[in-house]
Formats: C-alpha cells, sequence, structure tokens
C-alpha cells in the first residue's frame, strides 16, 4: 500500500476519533435526564436513580466513553431504550434508505450540475449562460424542504406521479422503493445542483483560459473538442472537492426532507432520537453521519490522485 | 507565391473604453522553406500576430485584413477548414512550456494526438511515431519519458516535446512565440541549433517571434521589426541588423549587451518607454520616443521607403537617420 494511503487511513482514524469525542461531550451536556425521560415526569425519584444506575448513567464520563468506543469497535451498538431494539440492526435498517437516497441526490447533482456548468462556461456571456447562472441563484436561494413542498403539490397530489411520503420497503421492489425516493432526492439534489453549478462553471471558465487550452486547439481540435479532452479532467479536480463537502451537506438535508417526507430513514432517527433523549442512540446515529461524511472525503482523496497525476507526489 | 502572405493584418482589442488596435496594419510575405523573425520590445503585437495566423485570437481580439496560407485567406475560412489546417500545415510552439502542455496528460499521448486527429492513426502506431520524433528532437530516454507527465520533465525537455508535438505532422508553417525564452541560456541555445536544424532539414517555413535580437540573428534569414503594432523595418538580417535604418531598430541595437562592453558599464535601453494601447492616433507610432522627431513625424503615417536591396523602413528620414546612427 502507498505511502499515501497509509497517511490517509491514519487521517481518517484519528478525525474519528476525534469526532466520537465531540460527539460524547456534546451528548453529556444537552439537557434532560434520559432516565426521567423513560419512565415520565410523575415517575418516583428512586425509580429514576435506580434506573440511572442500571443504563449506567452514574458511571464516571471517562467510563462511559471508553465503553461506548470499545462496545462499537467490537460491534456491539448495544440496545436503544426507545425503540427496544439493537441499535446495531435499527441502524442498518435505516441507512438502507437514506443511503440510496444521498447517492440518487447525488447522482442527479453531479448529472445536473455538470451539464449546465460545462454548457454555460462553454457560452459564458450569452443568453443561455445568463439563463443558468439566473437559475442557479434562484435554486441557492429557496431551501429544500420549500423545493419539497412544491414537488409534492405538484407531482405527487397533482399528477400522482409519485408517492407523497412514506416509504413503501425494499420489499415492495426496487421499482416502488425507488419511487418513494425520487421526490426527496430531487429536493435534495436542486440546492447542491445549483451551487456545484456555479462552481462547475468558474472551474471550466478557468479551465478554458489555460495555456494548454490554447495548444490543444493549435493541434486542430474544435473548441468542443479541446474542452471534452482537455478541459473537463483538469476543470474536474476543483469540482470532485466541493463534491466531497456537499455530501455532507446532503446528509444534513437528508435530515429535513426526511421529516419532510416521511422516511424512515437515519435523519429522521436522529431527530426522533434526539426528542426522545435516547442518548445512546443520538450519539451512534451521529457518529455514523461521521464516518459516511470522512469516508466520502477518502474516496474523494482517491479520486484526487486517479483525476490527477501530481497528487501522488505532492502528498 | 508565398506560402504565407499576410497583408494589413489588424488585431483590435474591445476594451471598455473602446476598441485598441494592437496589431495595424502589419504586412509581410513568407515563401516555402523561408524563415523570418519578428522582433519589438514587449506589448508590441507580435504574440497577437502569431495568434491571428493561427485563428486562435484571444476572447475579445478581433482579427481583421487578409491572411493568406497557400491560396486561401485564413480570416475568411470556416472554422472547421481552420482545424483541419492547425497542426496539420499549420503549427506553433508557445512560450511557456511549463503551462503549455496538459498537466494530466502523459507526454507521449500529447505528442501523438495530432496524429489521431489528422490522419486518424490508431494508437500503436501514433505512439510508435510520437517515439521516432522525440528521440529526433533529442529528449534523452524518450522511451521511458512517453509514458511520464509534463511535471516531471525539465523546462528544456517540455520544450523539444512541444516541438515534436508541432513538427509531428509535417507542417509547411512553423511558427514559434519566443521558444526558448522561459528557458536558461544553454539550453537556449540547444533549442534553437534543434529548430534551425529541423527547418533545415524538412524545408518547413519559420516564423520565429523574439524580443532578442540574438535569438533572431542567429536564427533566421529575414526580420522585421515591430512597433506598436505596426511593422517598421523590413529586411534580410543583415542588413537590418548591420545597417539599422529604423530609429527604433537603432535603439534596439544599442541596448544590446556588448562582448566588448567595459566592465560596469550598463548596457542601454531604448529611451522612453512604449505608451499604452489605445485609439490609432496619425502620425508615426515612434514619435514619441525618438531624437529625430520633428512636425512632419506626427501629421502623416511614414509609408515603407527603400533603405537598402530588400530592406525597407518607415521613417521620413532615412538617410539622416543612418546618420544619427553610430555603431
Ligand atoms: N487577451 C488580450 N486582451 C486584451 N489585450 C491584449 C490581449 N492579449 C494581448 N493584449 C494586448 O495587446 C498588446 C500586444 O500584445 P502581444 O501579446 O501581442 O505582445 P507581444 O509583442 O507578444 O509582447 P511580449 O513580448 O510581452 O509577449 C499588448 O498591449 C497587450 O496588452
Ligand atoms: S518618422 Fe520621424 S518620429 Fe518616426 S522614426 Fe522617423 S524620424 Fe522618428
Ligand atoms: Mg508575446
Amino acid at each position: 500500500m502507498s505511502a499515501f494511503l497509509v497517511r490517509r487511513l491514519l487521517t481518517l482514524a484519528a478525525t474519528l476519533l476525534a469526532a466520537s469525542l465531540v460527539i460524547f461531550v456534546v451528548v453529556e451536556v444537552l439537557p434532560g435526564d434520559p432516565a426521567r425521560t423513560i419512565l415520565g415526569p410523575e415517575a418516583d425519584p428512586e425509580a429514576v436513580a435506580a434506573l440511572r444506575v442500571r443504563l449506567g448513567l452514574e458511571r464516571p464520563p471517562a467510563a462511559r466513553y471508553l465503553a461506548w468506543v470499545g462496545g462499537l469497535l467490537g460491534g456491539e451498538f448495544g440496545v436503544s431504550y426507545t425503540y427496544h431494539v439493537p441499535i446495531g440492526g435499527l441502524l442498518a435498517e435505516r441507512l438502507a434508505i437514506t443511503l440510496p437516497l444521498a447517492a440518487v441526490a447525488m447522482a442527479l447533482t453531479t448529472a445536473i450540475a455538470l451539464s449546465a456548468g460545462v454548457y454555460a462556461a462553454a457560452r459564458r456571456g450569452s443568453a443561455g449562460d445568463v439563463a443558468v447562472m439566473a437559475l442557479t441563484q434562484l435554486g441557492i436561494a429557496v431551501p429544500g424542504f420549500w423545493f419539497a413542498i412544491l414537488l409534492i403539490l405538484l407531482f405527487a397530489v397533482e399528477l400522482g406521479w409519485f408517492p407523497a411520503g412514506g416509504f413503501a420497503g425494499w420489499d415492495a421492489g426496487i421499482g416502488a422503493a425507488l419511487r418513494s425516493l425520487v421526490l426527496p432526492a430531487i429536493a435534495l439534489a436542486l440546492v447542491q445542483a445549483a451551487i456545484l453549478a456555479r462552481v462547475t462553471r468558474s472551474a471550466v471558465i478557468e479551465v478554458l483560459d489555460e495555456d494548454f487550452m490554447r495548444t490543444a486547439r493549435a493541434k486542430g481540435l474544435s473548441r468542443r473538442a479541446a474542452l471534452w479532452r482537455h478541459g473537463l479532467r483538469n476543470a474536474l479536480v476543483a469540482v470532485v472537492t466541493v463534491m466531497g463537502l456537499q455530501f455532507a451537506n446532503l446528509t444534513a438535508g437528508a435530515v429535513v426532507l426526511e421529516n419532510v417526507f416521511a422516511l424512515p430513514g437515519l435523519g429522521r432517527l436522529a431527530f426522533q432520537a434526539i426528542s426522545q433523549r435516547d442518548l445512546q442512540l443520538v450519539r451512534d446515529v451521529v457518529l455514523l453521519f461521521a464516518v459516511v461524511v470522512v469516508a466520502v472525503n477518502f474516496l474523494v482523496d482517491l479520486l484526487y490522485a486517479v483525476i490527477d497525476p501530481r497528487v501522488k507526489l505532492s502528498a | 507565391m508565398a506560402l504565407l502572405d499576410v497583408a494589413d493584418l489588424w488585431a483590435v482589442v474591445e476594451a471598455p473604453t473602446g476598441e485598441a488596435p494592437a496589431v495595424r496594419g502589419v504586412s509581410f510575405a513568407l515563401a516555402h522553406g523561408r524563415t523570418l523573425g519578428i522582433v519589438g520590445e514587449s506589448g508590441c503585437g507580435k504574440t497577437l500576430t502569431a495568434l491571428a495566423i493561427m485563428g486562435l485570437l484571444p476572447r475579445g481580439v478581433h482579427g481583421r485584413g487578409r491572411i493568406g496560407f497557400a491560396g486561401v485567406d485564413l480570416l475568411t475560412q470556416p472554422e472547421d477548414t481552420l482545424c483541419r489546417l492547425r497542426g496539420q500545415r499549420l503549427a506553433m510552439i508557445f512560450q511557456e512550456p511549463m503551462t503549455a502542455l496538459n498537466p494530466l496528460h502523459p507526454v507521449g499521448r500529447q505528442v501523438a494526438e495530432p496524429l489521431r486527429i489528422h490522419r486518424g492513426m490508431g494508437q500503436a502506431a501514433a505512439y510508435a511515431q510520437a517515439l521516432r520524433l522525440l528521440t529526433e528532437v533529442g529528449l534523452d530516454q524518450s522511451a521511458r519519458r512517453m509514458s511520464q507527465f509534463p511535471h516531471e520533465l525539465s523546462g528544456g525537455q517540455r520544450q523539444r516535446v512541444m516541438i515534436a508535438m508541432a513538427l509531428i505532422c509535417g507542417p509547411d508553417l512553423l511558427i514559434a512565440d519566443e521558444p526558448t525564452t522561459a528557458l536558461d541560456v544553454t539550453v537556449q541555445a540547444h533549442i534553437l541549433d534543434l529548430v534551425r536544424a529541423l527547418v533545415d532539414e524538412r524545408g518547413m517555413a519559420l516564423l520565429l517571434i523574439s524580443h532578442d535580437l540574438g535569438v533572431v540573428a542567429e536564427t533566421v534569414a529575414e526580420v522585421a521589426v515591430m512597433y506598436r503594432g505596426r511593422i517598421v523595418e523590413r529586411g534580410p538580417v543583415t542588413a537590418v541588423l548591420g545597417q539599422p535604418a529604423h530609429p527604433y531598430t537603432q535603439g534596439l541595437m544599442q541596448a544590446l549587451p556588448r562582448l566588448d562592453a567595459r566592465r560596469g558599464e550598463r548596457h542601454r535601453v531604448v529611451p522612453g518607454a512604449v505608451p499604452p494601447l489605445g485609439p490609432p492616433e496619425p502620425g508615426c507610432a515612434f514619435a514619441a520616443r525618438c531624437a529625430l522627431a520633428e512636425p512632419a513625424c506626427r501629421t502623416s503615417d511614414p509609408p515603407m521607403a527603400p533603405a537598402g536591396p530588400d530592406h525597407t523602413a518607415a521613417c521620413i528620414h532615412i538617410a539622416a537617420a543612418r546618420g544619427a546612427w553610430r555603431p
């Protein structure tokens, strides 16, 4: 394995360690007592104290942190005290909705943004460019949940093409399951696509002014061929960086949109766990988000090395 | 018939303040297999002249006039005709070998690309020919370097790659824009020798652009001196550099560092600076900096007038200017 990979993997592990510490501390200072939440406000203080002991809440924080991380490393996630099911299975079930949602949204984002951005850059200053820029401005200004409501009104209520919410479940077949993901994925993608289209446009414009693009034209390539063969891959370095960051935004957006669309994904789980003070679940869900984001950024770094031969040397 | 026949070429820069011509009515001809240098200070329009010929003027710069190439006017040709000519019959080497190559493609692929574009050659055949040419232009360990990337090569090696890339389809005309300016002196000499040898051997026409009179004197047979978008003097190198007729050329010659210069003596430059681009004004472009300028210089444009055999200059006092010049 190359030194580049080893270094990246070590950074990844350190990042996750730091994330777990931050998550633990934040959850620790959250107001509210899980034992009292479980037993209700009228509960007998002695019963609450007993439950606190049973939940391990009376042990010192360091011990609880170590027990948590140690458990995760051993594949032991514990049992959710609000859902009364093993957290591991719960997370896997929810991930099976959120991950496909994010993947579809990211694919849509990339497809829309690259075509719009390259189109606008290649026609810099034209009416088409101005129109694309105006649309992206709109896409950035309008919040995702608002798009979601519009999409539901139009495609679910009016046209009835897609369900307005809920998840058909993977057992209902891939088609039905994906259909329930289409509208939330579009709502998630539009904002990100608007941002990424602007990034793509400026990256392509920058590349179009590079000397090697003039060399490509001097070889006899048309403007378009030079852009495809020499420009795009160079512009992609900047685009991929932003895509990595956007994936984190997408997961955050998923928390909101899963609630709008009543999708039982990780985001909805996180929301419910927090409102019910299921602290153990909150920690695990949030850490899982961190793992996803860190893993995507690791992939982005690997992509750099694939795109740009200079990366291996400088890393 | 000349291979390249540029007549009254203008390159006009669109600026927010209006149009500013950066090349103002340049005319010259270059026959098959002949060599011409264009010299002049920075900003006088050398690169824009070359890019106009290639049909690759930057955004916001427009070419006007006539650029005859093998009998057709390039300025009126459709883009796909130009694409067929570029890289095949017309080729150009750029000043900056650092940035003129695509950083993400192996150099072998870049050198072979014109063959694939114009000859529809398969990868293996095109790569084989690229390797032969890279060896011929003196790239050491050329076989290994085929798969290397530009950042793994030195400036001189990259410029050899650029040269191979320009020559691979056997163009009729090679335009070299400051091909050695970015290189250090010893590498400069090697690259110039190489260009000279290749041009001789292949019978190409060469348009060499440089601000360096020494480079021009060593490499080409004829030279045109540009000042503020115009050609002010033209002729055989020996005549123009040996007996310059235009006060500007004389100034350039005096600015050259001399081998016999006394130690510590600062070498002179042409007094004054090139005025910024602006709308065309009447009269001699050099009048603001010319020691011989008189009112008549500022009213009308001095035409090109004979200054010797095949030697012309645009100055109303060619004879007086001669007198003012001391070698
Ligand atoms: N893309 C452009 N847009 C606007 N003005 C330009 C552009 N390119 C060149 N110019 C202007 O046109 C004039 C001529 O430029 P050109 O590059 O042809 O000069 P040059 O003789 O090649 O100089 P150098 O020795 O510095 O390369 C300069 O004043 C320059 O500022
Ligand atoms: S025409 Fe007049 S100003 Fe111009 S170079 Fe000759 S003497 Fe000088
Ligand atoms: Mg130049």
